[in-house]
């Protein structure tokens, strides 16, 4: 950004970024009219862009959102914590989610192995 | 702070975050051209997904949570369009759902509508690899870092996608008489 001889194609992401030029880009955009053409296209882009892109949330939306969430959570919470807390402790249990992860694996591997040793002591019969 | 909280089951610390969030996921999620309702629906969802999830959320791992959000969001929307143009195959089209509404109501107002929709479909029409690095650069919250997080790829390509993405939309505009 500071360097004064960036060339031009570098400036010219800058400003389509839009986010604000060094001064010394900026001093370079009023003496290059490519960038400066550049400048005055994505600016005239951009206003139009940013008003397209202005979005109604719908009135309540929030509230609706947490709504749902205390419901989904009163689910559970009959759910499990009341009458399955067992369940609950086993499930929501990050080591149980591993190590049921883990006998997958070992029990997939296996059979995998299985079938390539069969695949070969018929092949070798 | 509110996603700590949030993450120890606070629904009015999370309610506050999505009153912080919700205008910039609708913004983002209005670019996929999708029916009114399915877009607040996949709103919705964006926010219950996070709140579900939020305590696999790790802004030391370097995304802030508007970057999870938009990536939760972006995950949604592209399966969603996905489905539709499955449905569309079989019974035409799914744009005259959003924008084929009857609203009556001022000259301007239509003709503003009809604009924005314009400007939307050329969005929408923005080969895929610009089309979220352009969506992504309207939103001043987002840098450019977090920007490369969702696209998965470095600062310096987010940069080229913005200037080649954006100049595609402008001949896109520029053909379709709007600029």
């Amino acid at each position: 950004m500071n360097d004064p001889r960036r060339p031009c194609h570098l400036i010219q992401e800058d400003i389509a970024w839009a986010r604000g030029l060094s001064p010394e880009d900026q001093k370079h955009v009023l003496s290059c009219s490519a960038c400066s053409e550049t400048a005055a296209r994505f600016e005239e882009l951009d206003s139009r862009v940013r008003n397209a892109m202005g979005a109604d949330v719908p009135n309540g939306f929030a509230d609706r959102v947490v709504v749902k969430i205390e419901a989904e959570k009163r689910t559970r919470d009959s759910l499990f914590a009341r009458r399955l807390p067992f369940l609950e402790m086993i499930f929501f249990s990050r080591a149980v989610q591993w190590a049921l992860v883990g006998i997958g694996s070992v029990f997939g591997l296996f059979k995998i192995l299985r079938f390539f040793a069969g695949v070969l002591i018929h092949a070798s019969l | 702070m509110l996603v700590e909280q949030s993450a120890q089951n606070n629904t009015d610390a999370f309610r506050l975050l999505i009153l912080r969030y919700q205008r910039m996921v609708f913004s983002y999620l209005g670019n996929f051209l999708l029916p009114v309702q399915v877009l607040e629906d996949l709103a919705q969802e964006t926010f219950l997904r996070a709140y579900r999830n939020i305590t696999d959320f790790d802004s030391e791992k370097g995304a802030s949570f508007s970057t999870w959000l938009i990536t939760i969001a972006r995950n949604l929307a592209i399966n969603e369009k996905a489905k539709m143009s499955r449905r569309k195959e079989h019974s035409g089209g799914f744009r005259d759902e959003n924008h084929g509404r009857n609203e009556k109501g001022p000259q301007e107002i239509l003709e503003q509508r009809r604009l924005k929709s314009r400007i939307h479909d050329a969005i929408s029409r923005l080969p895929e690899k610009f089309h979220t690095a352009v969506i992504l650069s309207y939103f001043d919250e987002l840098s450019l870092e977090e920007i490369a997080h969702i696209e998965d790829c470095p600062v310096g390509t987010v940069k080229s996608r913005v200037f080649r993405g954006k100049q595609i939309l402008r001949q896109i505009l520029e053909k379709e008489n709007v600029l």
